[in-house]
C-alpha cells in the first residue's frame, strides 16, 4: 500500500504531489507525524513560516472536505479559510502529541456545516466521475473505458442520492480517503460510530445499486 | 446483487477516477493573516520577545547589526548568529566585510534546509539512500539536507562555462534528491493549462521537463525557477534546475550516478 503524502516542505512544481513509498509502513506514518509534529510545535512557538507550511499541506485535504460538506466551491474555500484562521489561534488548545489533521479537519467540518446550515437545502456533490485515462495501457478499448466511466457515474450518482449522513461518511471514507480518525473529526463523532454509520452506508449504497441495474 | 466486496472495490476504483473541483490557491489574504497575528503559545500569551517584533527586512536588519557589533565588537559566527535570533530575524545570514575571503553563499536564501559538507550528508543518508550526484562536475559548491530525514538533499554548483547562473544568483545548478516517486496519474489530470510540460525519458525511465519559466513553492516560499527536469530513479524523484537546454539537462540527468 502506498501512502499520499503531499511533501510540502518539498519542491511542488507544476506537475503536483510526490507519493512516498519508499520506506516500510510503520516508518511512513512516523515520518508523517515527526514532521507535521515539528511544524505544530515550532507553529505553536510563534512560527508564522511553520504554520504556513502547515497551511499548504493541508490546505486541499480542508478544501475538498468542505465541498463534500458544503457542496459549494466558493463556501468550501471560505469554510477552509476561516478553519485555518481559527486553528491557528487555538494553536494553545491543540494537545501536544495527538494528530493535527483531524483537529483541522473538525474545524473546518464545523464551519462547512454552520455554513450549509445557514444557507438551508443542501446542494449535490460537486463531484464528477473523470474519463478512465490510462495512457501507458494500449490494451484499453475506448468502449471498455465508455463501460467503466458510466459504471463511475452510476455509482456517484447513488453515492449522491443518498441520505446526508450516509453520503457524507462514504464521502470521507472512501472518496476523500480520509482515516477513520480523520473521518471521526470531521462528522463530529466517535471512531466506532464511524464504522457503523459506514457499514449502513455501504448496506444502503448497495441496495441503490442494486435497484439501478 | 452487489456484494460488499465488489462494492469497496468500485469505491475505491471510483475514488481514483473521481474529480474534484479544482482547488484554488491559499489565499494571500489568509497567509497575511497567519503572521499578522501569531499564535498564541502554551501559556496562553504571545510568544514573547525581549523587543518589540521589527520588519524583517535586510536594510533594517544590517543597519542595526552594525551598530549592536560595533557596541559589544562580536566577531565569531556564533555570537552573529545569537544577535540574529535576539532581534527576532532568525535564519538571516549577516555577512560581515572582513570575512570576503569566504566563497559567497549560493543558495542560503532558498530555504532548502541545513548546509551540511558532502561527508555530513553521506552520513545523514545512511546505505540506503546513497547521495547521487552528477558526474564530470566535480564535488558540490553547497550541500542542504532537509532535516529530519537525512534523505531529502540538494547539492548546489556554482555557474561556470556551460551552466549559467539562475536569476539573480550564482548558481548554476541545482540538483535535489527527493525520497519518493512521481505519480504519475495525477501528472496528466492536474497539470495547469498554461504549463508547457514534455514527457520524456531518462535511461527508459519516466521523467519531465519543465521549461522556464514557471512558479515554485518550496516550504512556502515561492519563486521563479529555470528549466527543471524530474526523473525517477531507484524509488526516488531526481529533480534539476539549470539554465541549459533539454538535450544538455538529459545527458546531465544520465550521467547522475
Amino acid at each position: 500500500m502506498t501512502y499520499f503524502i503531499t511533501v510540502w516542505r518539498a519542491w511542488m512544481e507544476p506537475v503536483g504531489r510526490l507519493r512516498c513509498n519508499y520506506v516500510r509502513m510503520d516508518l511512513r506514518e512516523g515520518i508523517v507525524l515527526e514532521d507535521v509534529g515539528i511544524l505544530v510545535e515550532r507553529a505553536r512557538r510563534g512560527d508564522a513560516k511553520a504554520y504556513e507550511a502547515l497551511v499548504f499541506r493541508y490546505w486541499e485535504a480542508a478544501f475538498r472536505t468542505a465541498v463534500v460538506i458544503t457542496g459549494d466551491t466558493e463556501e468550501a474555500e471560505d469554510a477552509a479559510q476561516e478553519a485555518f484562521i481559527k486553528a491557528h489561534r487555538a494553536l494553545d488548545t491543540f494537545r501536544e502529541g495527538s494528530s493535527f489533521g483531524p483537529w483541522l479537519l473538525s474545524i473546518v467540518a464545523n464551519d462547512a456545516k454552520n455554513r450549509r446550515r445557514a444557507f438551508g437545502r443542501r446542494k449535490a456533490l460537486a463531484l464528477r466521475a473523470s474519463e478512465d485515462i490510462r495512457p501507458e495501457d494500449p490494451s484499453d478499448s475506448p468502449s471498455a473505458s465508455l463501460l467503466t466511466t458510466e459504471k463511475h457515474e452510476t455509482l456517484l450518482e447513488a453515492v449522491n442520492e443518498l441520505r446526508e449522513k450516509d453520503r457524507l461518511v462514504i464521502s470521507c471514507r472512501h472518496l476523500l480517503e480520509l482515516s477513520e480518525e480523520e473521518t471521526a473529526a470531521a462528522l463530529g463523532c466517535a471512531k466506532g460510530t464511524v464504522k457503523s454509520r459506514l457499514s449502513r452506508a455501504m448496506k444502503r449504497l448497495r441496495k441503490r445499486m442494486d435497484e439501478k441495474r | 446483487m452487489t456484494d460488499e466486496r465488489n462494492l469497496d472495490r468500485d469505491l475505491r476504483e471510483l475514488a481514483r477516477h473521481t474529480t474534484f473541483p479544482p482547488t484554488p490557491e491559499v489565499p494571500q489574504t489568509l497567509l497575511d493573516r497567519i503572521h499578522e497575528s501569531p499564535a498564541r503559545g502554551e501559556s496562553g500569551e504571545r510568544p514573547r520577545r525581549r523587543f518589540p517584533p521589527l520588519r524583517t527586512s535586510i536594510a533594517a536588519a544590517t543597519a542595526l547589526f552594525v551598530i549592536f557589533s560595533a557596541i559589544l565588537g562580536l566577531s565569531s559566527p556564533d555570537a552573529r548568529g545569537a544577535v540574529a535570533e535576539w532581534l527576532g530575524l532568525p535564519g538571516i545570514s549577516i555577512t560581515r566585510e572582513e570575512a570576503a575571503e569566504e566563497a559567497a553563499p549560493l543558495a542560503e536564501d532558498f530555504d532548502l534546509g541545513e548546509k551540511k559538507t558532502l561527508r555530513q550528508a553521506r552520513t545523514l543518508a545512511g546505505p540506503d539512500s546513497p547521495v547521487m550526484m552528477p558526474r564530470g562536475m566535480g564535488e558540490p559548491d553547497e550541500i542542504y539536507v532537509e532535516m529530519p530525514y537525512g534523505g531529502f538533499r540538494t547539492l548546489a554548483y556554482r555557474s561556470r562555462t556551460g551552466l549559467p547562473p539562475l536569476g539573480n544568483t550564482d548558481i548554476g545548478l541545482l540538483f535535489t534528491q527527493i525520497p519518493g516517486d512521481i505519480e504519475g496519474s495525477y501528472f496528466s489530470k492536474n497539470v495547469p493549462d498554461d504549463t508547457n510540460l514534455e514527457e520524456v525519458k531518462v535511461n527508459g525511465g519516466k521523467a519531465i521537463w519543465i521549461p522556464a519559466p514557471h512558479n515554485v513553492s518550496i516550504n512556502g516560499e515561492r519563486r521563479r525557477t529555470d528549466n527543471v527536469l524530474l526523473w525517477e530513479k531507484n524509488g526516488q524523484t531526481l529533480r534539476l534546475e539549470a539554465d541549459v537546454p533539454k538535450d544538455e539537462a538529459l545527458e546531465i540527468a544520465r550521467s547522475v550516478r
